[in-house]
């Protein structure tokens, strides 16, 4: 039997998707749909809120469910990330001692509300996180 | 004619057993394309104000210079500066979407006659969703023109701050 071709193939697959992989997981499964932008700017690893249909996990623990957070709609922030938040940021500093621009990216589902979105921005600006990055689904600039 | 051909047989290298790799392989590759992510995520930056960070900054200095604000509501899309007031309102369009065309029209409008203005305010109501935030956001940021050499981005305004809508009646 030859196989040759079948290991050529093999072999460039592997290559391909080992150089293809990419450091950052899309987390969240179904519940995470992201929204789309013509963007080309690559992700970073920094810090990741996570927000879905139901809950915020900062770093993929669980924080705090999104009714909760909007239930105590006259509080301009959510506590429980802030505080979270807070306790990353001084962990953060105590390793690598202290810096000036603290990035931190949110992966939010497209349905989340802007009411919602303004309070997760209010929290991470009080815990002195000023760079906020959105993560977005890159449709490229070919596409339609 | 037969002979030749014996010979060639006989002289052709052993195969090598790839059994052992071809495991490997066909391990490896349905794990990799699990793992493998198809949409490639990019990130829009934003600039929160630090805590204690005022609205009002000096009245003077803002007299003259415009402030471009994009104001995101349920039924409209309005174009304002935040010193001489709206500047254009766009309705939606027939098919109920943001009609993102003429107001990145207008965008560049302003950019061509201000070129080295980034700044943009987008205020949104409360209910408005993130989509629908992120895809003004990108429209904003940015112009694709569409061109027979391939796609390029035309500037506009890159640097996006957010915040609350006001109320419709002010």
């Amino acid at each position: 039997m030859n196989l040759v071709s079948l290991m050529d193939i093999f072999t460039i697959l592997v290559f391909f998707l080992l150089v293809n992989s990419s450091d950052v997981q899309q987390q969240g499964g179904d519940k995470l749909r992201l929204p789309e932008a013509r963007i080309e700017k690559p992700l970073e690893q920094t810090l990741v809120i996570l927000v879905d249909e139901d809950a915020i996990a900062v770093q993929g623990r669980k924080i705090v469910d999104i009714n909760d957070a909007l239930m105590n709609s006259d509080e301009s922030t959510i506590k429980p990330l802030v505080e979270e938040l807070r306790y990353l940021a001084e962990r953060a500093a105590a390793v690598k001692g202290p810096v000036d621009e603290r990035p931190i990216t949110l992966m939010a589902d497209r349905t989340i509300e802007f009411s919602l979105l303004k309070k997760i921005m209010a929290s991470a600006s009080l815990a002195e996180y000023t760079e906020l990055s959105l993560a977005v689904i890159s449709k490229g600039k070919d596409s339609d | 004619m037969r002979r030749g051909r014996r010979q060639g047989l006989s002289t052709e290298p052993p195969e090598i057993n790839i059994t052992a790799f071809l495991n490997l392989m066909v391990v490896l590759i349905p794990f990799l394309l699990m793992s493998a992510a198809f949409n490639q995520l990019t990130i829009l930056e934003l600039y929160l104000p630090a805590p204690g960070f005022s609205q009002t900054e000096n009245p003077e200095d803002d007299k003259k210079t415009l402030e471009l604000q994009v104001i995101l509501r349920e039924n409209s899309l309005t174009v304002s500066d935040k010193n001489s007031g709206p500047i254009k309102a766009y309705p939606l369009t027939s098919t109920g979407e943001y009609d993102i065309e003429n107001f990145q029209k207008r965008l560049t409008t302003i950019k061509r006659k201000n070129p080295e203005m980034t700044r943009i305010t987008l205020l949104s109501e409360p209910q408005i969703t993130y989509d629908k935030i992120v895809q003004i956001m990108d429209s904003s940021r940015a112009l694709l023109v569409k061109d027979s050499g391939g796609n390029y981005f035309a500037e506009l305004f890159p640097d996006i701050a957010v915040g609350e809508a006001p109320d419709q009646d002010e």
